[in-house]
């Protein structure tokens, strides 16, 4: 009698177990509609929704859709998500970067606060970088909260996002910055090499060009005057820092960088992919940094003291 | 006339350095440094270190100007944040004197971190603190 009872709990328990996997299982299958739809956008003849401001790209973009992609789609309440709209596309087939013309224009936002994120004990520090960064943690006094321009992946990850700017005909992309200094890198795409005498700056020397669908930026000529990201990643001028940007489909840029620096590393090392959102209509505003700014009393941390005598002048 | 462009010249080969080193967020080490050291508070003796981290090592030069001397080795032990550095320079009597410096970072983080420790001069010896300029 006994066992028979301990063969029904163990049935029942069984059953239940069984039953709570099931109804776990449905949801994330529905969930992920999108990533399929995203995936397999080819195949679709019909045009997905499509979000405010990318509607005029979708017929360009030729049904191409993304790789797989489809990050908005999943997760919680996806089974009624839309799916993304398909990666918006020039009419010679590349993708659209950031806004288009005719189209209110929208920003990238999110992306890469540390570089080393999922991967902080493989990155081949010096140790004074290590040293350094470990020191950063604690004392986070960059130099963007005092209006510094700040290059490399730093500049993707202000609170208020960035605008790609394509400017074809003069071959060249404009990457506007809003927090901290609100300034911007230009990305050449007409093909030129780096200049052989580099006068270091902070978004230093960036030149691009196109790896399928996605752009790879080429930069070096930077200075020591800023951190490669929120989250003080070490650096120096020896910084050869190549970025991968890959716009999956209409609202998702996947992000991935490697940083060359035999100054801070003993080898190049490459970061995981990071993700940005797109935000339409939205665009820029003025944003002056030094007005009522309280970074730098605000991020002292563990330092002893702070010379106030100076004025925070980018 | 000669005399002056020279003169003027070797200020601008000067403040080019000073200005190249500046404001830099890369090795602690790196910039331009500038204090005192002495044997006693009351009596203290100018001091700037310009610094410069290459990847591998650091080299650099004390007192920029015409005593400019270079710095003979320099060392950063970041697991205590412990600098050590060696350098030659000219006594009153025009012979060289070796000067040993060890000092702790504080403030790593800020752009105005500074040095504190003591040096040594064969026999003599007293403290220094120099700041980075930012």
């Amino acid at each position: 009698m006994k066992y028979v009872f301990a063969i029904c709990v163990a049935l029942t328990l069984a059953l239940a177990l069984a039953m709570i996997g099931f109804g776990q299982a449905a949801a994330p299958a529905a969930g992920q509609r999108g990533a399929a739809a995203g995936g397999q956008a080819g195949q679709q003849p019909a045009t997905p929704p499509l979000p405010a401001g990318q509607g005029a790209a979708a017929p360009a973009a030729g049904g191409r859709g993304g790789r797989g992609g489809g990050g908005g789609g999943g997760g919680r309440g996806g089974a009624n998500a839309a799916p993304p709209a398909p990666t918006p596309r020039w009419p010679d087939g590349k993708p659209v970067m950031g806004s288009i013309a005719g189209q209110p224009t929208g920003r990238w936002s999110g992306c890469c606060t540390t570089l080393p994120q999922g991967q902080l004990e493989k990155i081949p520090f010096q140790p004074w970088a290590k040293a350094v960064y470990d020191q950063r943690q604690i004392d986070q006094f960059e130099p963007h909260t005092r209006c510094h321009a700040s290059g490399a992946a730093r500049q993707f990850s202000t609170p208020y996002g960035t605008e790609l700017l394509e400017m074809r005909d003069l071959q060249r992309i404009y990457i506007m910055d809003e927090g901290g200094p609100h300034s911007y890198r230009i990305i050449y795409m007409d093909g030129r090499k780096h200049p052989e005498k580099l006068e270091p700056t902070n978004y230093g020397n960036s030149i691009g060009s196109w790896d399928g669908d996605t752009l790879v930026v080429d930069t070096i000529g930077y200075n020591e005057k800023f951190w490669t990201d929120t989250r003080g990643t070490p650096h120096t001028s020896q910084l050869h820092f190549v970025e991968r940007f890959t716009r999956i489909n209409a609202t998702t840029m996947q992000y991935q960088a490697t940083i060359d620096d035999p100054g801070a590393y003993t080898a190049p090392w490459t970061t995981s992919v990071f993700t940005m959102n797109w935000t339409a209509n939205s665009d820029l505003f003025e944003y002056i940094c030094q007005d009522n700014n309280h970074g730098p009393e605000l991020m002292i941390g563990s330092q002893e003291g702070v010379d106030r005598s100076r004025q925070f002048v980018p | 006339m000669r005399v002056k462009v020279l003169w003027l010249c070797g200020v601008l080969v000067i403040l080019s350095l000073v200005m190249s080193v500046v404001a830099q967020e890369g090795h602690p080490l790196t910039g331009t440094w500038y204090g005192d050291f002495g044997m006693t508070a009351a009596k203290r003796n100018d001091l700037t270190v310009i610094l410069n981290w290459d990847g591998k090592g650091v080299s650099g030069i004390i007192n920029p100007g015409p005593d400019t001397q270079k710095v003979k080795v320099a060392t950063l032990d970041s697991s205590k944040w412990t600098v050590h550095f060696e350098v030659d320079a000219k006594n009153k009597a025009g012979a060289m004197d070796h000067f040993v410096f060890d000092g702790t970072l504080k403030n790593i983080v800020a752009g105005n971190r500074t040095i504190t420790g003591t040096w040594t001069c064969g026999t003599t010896k007293g403290d220094f603190k120099i700041q980075r300029d930012l």
